[in-house]
């Protein structure tokens, strides 16, 4: 397959949830070179949900009125990259009972360089959040490095997330001088 | 309409009749579940997904809020009728170590007698 790239920009509104979400599994599918059939629907469901959270959370946390959406096709994996205006990823650690915690850290990260940050905690896994630069941090979904808590009491935040670093992997976020915010993983192909 | 609750045998049932289960109408399901919630302390609800073949972490997190609810009011919430994809975002997110799921309300039904 010789890499590619295709673009998509739209209003960022709930209304174009499902219009993004069938456009951009069909652009998947056909540059991607994946055919429905019974081995790939799991696989053509997971990209789905995952385009599906990537649009959510540009819709409910941006604050853009657009979002543009770069699919990048390789030998072996797609990479999708979301550009969008607004004030950028805010850092909303968890506690350690998985509770929302109180403490947010918007870009520019000062002086945050090197920290990490739970983000989404649950019986057996962890989403850690990693800032590795003023304007600039990785996501990463991880086993579990604390204690288990009591499952009962122990229940989960950030879905969204959670599910994004589950389905995609190397998400990293980063914020330029103008104020555009890149948000950006890659997806391994079945 | 999206949801409606009747009794069956005996049991509170909460119908999910949108087959999107979203971000559109994660509130109202929260809203409603939680009002069942608390006007009946002690309850079981069970909750029908069979109409659901999609579902996303807002509905997720509504669904996560009425547990939290239950928790407080002594309600115990059941799952039942989900499909394959549902059933898999479920797995997916561990959504199995806070609600029993069943296939299908006989089975459900069953674990009551």
């Amino acid at each position: 397959m010789d890499p590619c790239k295709v673009s998509l920009k739209l209003p960022a509104s709930a209304r174009h949830q499902v219009f993004f979400s069938e456009t951009g599994i069909r652009i998947i599918e056909s540059f991607a070179g994946i055919e429905k059939s019974a081995e790939n629907t799991k696989y053509l469901s997971d990209c789905k949900l995952l385009l599906h959270e990537l649009f959510t959370n540009a819709v409910n946390h941006s604050g853009s009125s657009e979002v543009e959406f770069q699919f990048s096709f390789e030998e072996d994996l797609f990479s999708i990259e979301m550009v969008f205006e607004g004030a950028g990823f805010t850092i909303k650690p968890v506690k350690e009972d998985s509770t929302p915690g109180t403490v947010k850290h918007k870009p520019p990260y000062k002086g945050l360089e090197g920290e990490k940050f739970i983000l989404h905690l649950d019986a057996d896994f962890e989403v850690v959040c990693e800032v590795t630069g003023e304007h600039e941090l990785t996501l990463k979904n991880r086993e579990r490095t604390s204690p288990k808590a009591e499952d009962r009491f122990s229940i989960p935040e950030h879905f969204g997330l959670f599910i994004i670093t589950m389905l995609g992997h190397d998400v990293h976020y980063k914020r330029d001088k103008e104020g555009k915010n890149f948000f950006s993983l890659k997806k391994s192909l079945p | 309409m999206n949801f409606d609750i009747m009794i069956h045998s005996g049991i509170k049932v909460f119908r999910i009749h949108n087959p999107r289960a979203t971000s559109t109408i994660a509130p109202e399901f929260r809203n409603l579940l939680i009002e069942e919630i608390t006007m009946h302390p002690g309850a079981i609800i069970a909750i029908d997904f069979s109409k659901v073949d999609y579902i996303d972490s807002s509905f997720i997190g509504s669904l996560v809020a009425g547990y939290k609810e239950s928790l407080k009011h002594n309600v115990t919430i059941k799952v039942f009728g989900t499909q394959e994809r549902v059933e898999s975002t479920f797995e997916s997110t561990k959504l199995y170590n806070l609600f029993e799921i069943f296939k299908n309300f006989t089975q459900l039904k069953k674990t009551l007698e």
